[in-house]
């Protein structure tokens, strides 16, 4: 097969785009581990509180979704070899995200129901246009990889999740979806998890660890069961949540053989690498990884009936939330976020000048500090929920704040070399000089 | 620390007289320093250093500073140059051996590589050697060497790039950046096309459409072609644009 391809001058990523998803996500991360200490008494009891629905905007909406839109803009062109449609789209769509999501979490905590409205209908429209500028990048495309397929059924559930949020705020005013509100609640919520999320992580982590592991890409097999097993089991879920208990365990069922697939794929990986020694941002996600067992472990428990009740729910979001998916995210920003840096202040000097390695531009102690406290207040806060003492939960949100704050920290180092650079092209712009 | 005496031994061996033999311009380090060659030239270098109170890693030291550097690592520009350390690999107990044969594998054109150690790799000599390496070996203190390894017949100065081991043709040159982890490949690309001459052509093999390149090759004034003759393998073809 031979196609020549010569991409438009000028039509390079922006690193400045995914950066400002990424940094915003950041923030979210850190506001939502500060809250977590400030909201442990509401964790000590239902989930379903204003306050708590708050917060798990803010981690699900500001940390999750926003990282991983902000990263889909780096990702594109790397894993599908395509560039973005259009940037300044996509600088809209991040104005108008941040705003709804804001706006969201705003009024869940508050309970104002109709701002919740309109404040989901601007996110709806925010997640419209990624997938419009999505669509237009893939215009053409024909390497349907495992990661382009489980990308593309990732945004298929983020385009259903906003609607089905939607919908639930629109039923906040003026009620009128069928059934019980918390079944209808756990399908939205497992709708986000495993239809929007899991699909994303699952593929791109297939290009990621090779690319970083230096290791060989998982075997197609695996690939196929994973798709096939969320593209099954997630519909078969949520209808049984839904509608047909009776479905509910084939449907978490298959969901589990996807992620045994995808925890095979990983291990493997890992075990044929060829970079002997890892770096804190591989560590962060191999530990998120290590979190699907508990996770999806408690999740089968209450699928089978054998767990139940709203603290072990809670403890259940907080493995799959704080633990495999804050966490393999984490490491991903480790590992993009000096990337992007490096590549803007760096990469025209390269050939031309000395410049450093990506890997001077972090600070492995501080990284090692915020994987110590997020992995232990991740492990705390899933326990002391459990137990639902408002002491624990609180002190376990403190570890988990301070650990966001390394995290923050070590991204910050990062981020000013992006800074400096900046303040120096200030300066040498007036003056007619070029930098480099 | 794990360090291979040998080297060590042998210099301190050596006469005063053999060493200004190899190398006249060692006599003036050596007056410098105490020594007198017309007087000592029969004293082995622990001899002289001893009698001249003067400590011996001092003047191995001093002796290995003068070394003349060969003449195809003259004026070898900072971007030609794929440092190493491999120091800190070793004394976590790591073999950086994998690291250092991945660096030489995707060598650039006239690139030469420079590998930082606690102690002289004498083995490594003999590997990179039958590689078509030359060596230069610098001694900066008794557990900090470097080791700049260059391809023997190659001037790494001047315009004409060489083409990399096996793979070059006339006016190609081949640079196969696949398993290394980004950003090396970027860099390595970069490095390499600086020196391409107008005319010459580089060609890459990567493991990905390197779409973060392309926009550096466009602002430096390069053109490029993209194909990929085979699954996994994304061959990209890279020369000067007309204009310079």
């Amino acid at each position: 097969m031979s196609m020549p391809l010569r991409p438009r001058p000028g039509a390079g990523p922006s690193p400045v785009l995914p950066l400002r998803f990424l940094a915003a996500a950041a923030a979210a991360y850190v506001l939502a581990a500060l809250a977590v200490a400030w909201v442990a008494p509401e964790l000590s009891g239902h989930y379903y509180h204003p306050r708590l629905l708050a917060l798990t905007h803010l981690a699900t909406l500001g940390w999750i979704t926003l990282s991983i839109l902000g990263a889909s803009y780096q990702i594109l062109p790397i894993v599908l070899g395509r560039p973005v449609w259009s940037e300044r789209l996509a600088r809209w769509q991040f104005w108008i995200l941040a705003a709804s999501i804001a706006g969201m979490v705003a009024h869940f905590h508050l309970a104002t129901w109709p701002g919740l409205v309109a404040a989901a209908a601007l996110l709806a429209t925010g997640i419209t246009l990624h997938l419009l500028n999505l669509a237009m990048s893939l215009r053409g495309f024909r390497q349907w990889t495992f990661t382009a397929r489980a990308m593309l059924l990732g945004y298929a559930g983020l385009a259903l999740t906003a609607l089905f949020g939607l919908a639930l705020a629109a039923n906040r005013v003026r009620p009128f979806l069928p059934g019980s509100l918390l079944p209808t609640l756990h399908a939205h919520v497992h709708l986000a998890l495993l239809g929007w999320v899991t699909p994303m992580v699952f593929g791109v982590m297939a290009r990621v660890y090779p690319l970083f592991l230096l290791s060989p890409e998982p075997a197609a097999w695996l690939g196929r069961v994973q798709l096939w097993g969320v593209a099954v089991g997630v519909p078969i879920l949520l209808a049984g949540l839904v509608a047909v208990p009776g479905l509910i365990l084939p449907g978490a069922l298959a969901v589990v053989v996807a992620t045994a697939a995808h925890a095979g794929s990983v291990i493997d990986m890992t075990r044929r690498r060829k970079r002997p020694a890892l770096d804190w941002g591989l560590r962060f996600t191999l530990t998120g990884a290590a979190f699907l067992l508990p996770a999806t472990g408690t999740g089968l428990g209450l699928a089978l009936d054998l767990l139940s009740g709203p603290r072990v729910a809670l403890a259940y979001a907080v493995l799959a939330l704080g633990g495999w998916i804050s966490l393999t995210i984490a490491g991903m920003m480790l590992k993009i976020v000096p990337f992007l840096v490096w590549y803007r202040v760096y990469g025209p000097r390269v050939g031309r000048a000395p410049v450093p390695t990506m890997a001077q531009l972090s600070s492995p102690p501080l990284e090692a500090l915020a994987h110590a406290l997020l992995t232990t207040g991740t492990v705390l806060l899933a326990t002391t929920v459990a137990l639902g003492e408002t002491a624990w939960i609180r002190g376990a949100g403190v570890v988990l704040a301070l650990g966001a704050l390394a995290f923050a920290a070590a991204l910050a180092r990062v981020l000013r070399h992006l800074i400096a650079s900046a303040r120096v092209e200030r300066v040498a712009a007036p003056a007619g000089i070029r930098v480099p | 620390m794990d360090h291979n005496p040998k080297p060590l031994l042998d210099q301190f061996q050596r006469t005063v007289g053999e060493v200004v033999r190899d190398d006249p311009g060692a006599r003036e380090v050596m007056a410098d320093m105490g020594i007198n060659h017309c007087c000592g030239a029969h004293l082995t270098l622990g001899e002289a250093a001893g009698a001249a109170g003067v400590p011996l890693d001092a003047l191995l030291d001093a002796l290995s500073r003068r070394r003349e550097r060969p003449a195809a690592l003259r004026d070898v520009p900072e971007a030609r140059q794929v440092h190493l350390d491999v120091r800190a690999d070793i004394a976590r107990g790591g073999e950086p051996f994998v690291r250092i044969m991945t660096a030489v594998r995707s060598l650039g054109i006239g690139a030469v590589l420079v590998v930082r150690a606690p102690f002289e790799p004498v083995p490594l000599y003999d590997v990179l050697g039958k590689r078509g390496f030359a060596h230069w070996t610098e001694r900066r203190a008794a557990d900090d060497w470097s080791i700049w390894f260059y391809r023997g017949a190659a001037p790494a100065t001047g315009n004409a790039p060489t083409p990399p081991v096996g793979d070059g043709r006339g006016d190609r040159s081949v640079l196969d950046v696949r398993g290394l982890e980004p950003p090396e490949p970027m860099v390595r690309v970069l490095q390499v096309i600086e020196w391409l001459t107008p005319g010459a052509e580089l060609e890459v093999r990567h493991d990905r459409r390197p779409t973060f390149l392309y926009p550096q090759l466009e602002e430096r004034g390069f053109v490029h072609e993209t194909d990929e003759p085979e699954p996994g393998l994304v061959r990209i073809r890279i020369r000067r644009g007309e204009s310079r």
